[in-house]
């Protein structure tokens, strides 16, 4: 579920901030800057990035191809090494087994232990390739609104927080109280909504 | 009061339109958008139903049409409202089907009208038989389902809007209520 393709699954911002006035060039620089690096050959734990909203091993952006004028349409890729609690002790068990042997039999203290504990999962994050997940983000520079194609709090909050750091404006989540000010144009509709009270519609009588 | 205070208290406004969704779609002519394009409601395979703002109680889930609708009007009678459900909007001839919950008014699992790939004979031809310059295939299918997602979600607040405007008149939110209560009554 996304954007581009199946169905839709969205979530719904205003961006708030001023863009700068050579917005063009600031946003072909800002998104080159974070553009996705790769961690295959990494012991990197997370890598967190822009791509094209078309195919997330292009990174190129040529012909600034996320410019849909007025749109902005980029994709969102997220690698990450992860290691299961289960593999984490057994290696650390292993470490231990080592260093027991090495130390004949003297009692490791317990800096030593997380020590080891540390380098298991250091080892492990070498020889464990990452999982790649990938999320759609549209931003209607007209209107000021960004789409997300996710709807997970984890998704959104890394997409908050790239969009922040990579174009200096905060994205700022669409919520039913946004949707019924703009409805409520009028300053009556508006005193009107602001002094709404429930109804109580169906409760049978007693 | 405090804005967030303020969201807080009114978040019932969500609750009350998705049920009004459901009253649209069983008595009502389709409602008209700001741009006078008018919208088709239909129920969708699923509705659930929770205690009003502020009330206590359990959330009832029904799946399926007809037969399982007999226990979601009897639990909005006994007061819950409607916090999520599928619903169908048809409008100049395209529908989309779409998820709908009370508390964001979040769109999920929306299913758009097809987009007609670039190699479909049904596809208007461009004038002169060639392509115009301009966006790739794959960027034009994207800018094609962002307008078809724009019109699903204008459809969404024209919606909210129209019933936000029957009932903060107060002319016309005696009417409403009279109407909704009548319907819930029903069957």
């Amino acid at each position: 579920m996304g954007i581009i393709k199946g169905s839709v699954t969205l979530s719904r911002y205003r961006v708030k901030g001023e863009p700068p006035s050579e917005f063009k060039d600031f946003i072909d620089e800002r998104i080159r800057k974070f553009a996705f690096r790769e961690i295959e050959q990494s012991s990197e734990e997370e890598s967190i990035g822009w791509v094209s909203i078309h195919d997330y091993m292009d990174t190129s952006f040529a012909y600034a191809a996320y410019a849909l004028d007025p749109f902005v349409a980029l994709g969102l890729r997220v690698d990450k090494r992860q290691i299961s609690g289960a593999l984490l002790k057994k290696y650390h068990r292993l470490e231990l087994k080592k260093a027991h042997a090495r130390g004949e039999g003297r009692k490791l203290s317990r800096m030593e232990r997380e020590e080891l504990k540390e380098k298991a999962r250091l080892d492990l994050l070498t020889r464990i390739p990452p999982t790649t997940r990938s999320y759609e983000l549209v931003w209607d520079t007209n209107s000021g609104q960004v789409w997300l194609g996710a709807s997970a709090r984890s998704v959104r909050d890394l997409a908050e927080d790239l969009f922040k750091r990579t174009f200096e404006l905060d994205l700022v989540a669409i919520i039913p109280w946004d949707l019924a000010q703009d409805a409520a144009r009028t300053p009556p509709a508006r005193q009107a909504l602001e002094e709404a009270q429930a109804w109580s519609l169906f409760q049978e009588e007693a | 009061m405090d804005l967030q205070e303020l969201i807080n208290q009114k978040a019932f406004l969500g609750q009350e339109f998705l049920t009004w969704l459901w009253f649209v779609s069983e008595e009502e002519e389709p409602p008209e958008l700001p741009d006078g394009r008018s919208v088709r409601v239909a129920l969708g395979d699923r509705l659930v139903l929770g205690p009003a703002q502020g009330a206590e109680g359990t959330r009832v889930t029904v799946r399926g049409q007809e037969v399982s609708l007999a226990e979601a009007r009897q639990a909005l009678r006994r007061g819950k409202l409607v916090e999520a459900m599928r619903v169908g909007l048809e409008m100049e001839g395209e529908e989309y089907w779409l998820n709908l919950s009370a508390a964001e008014l979040a769109v999920g699992s929306l299913k758009l009208p097809p987009v007609a790939p670039a190699d479909d004979p049904l596809r208007p031809e461009p004038p002169g038989g060639v392509a115009p310059e301009g966006p790739s295939t794959a960027d034009g299918l994207v800018l094609e389902r962002v307008a078809l997602i724009g019109n699903a979600l204008q459809a969404v607040e024209g919606l909210f809007g129209a019933f936000l405007a029957r009932r903060l008149d107060e002319d016309q939110a005696a009417g409403l209520k009279k109407a909704l209560r009548a319907w819930a009554a029903e069957g």
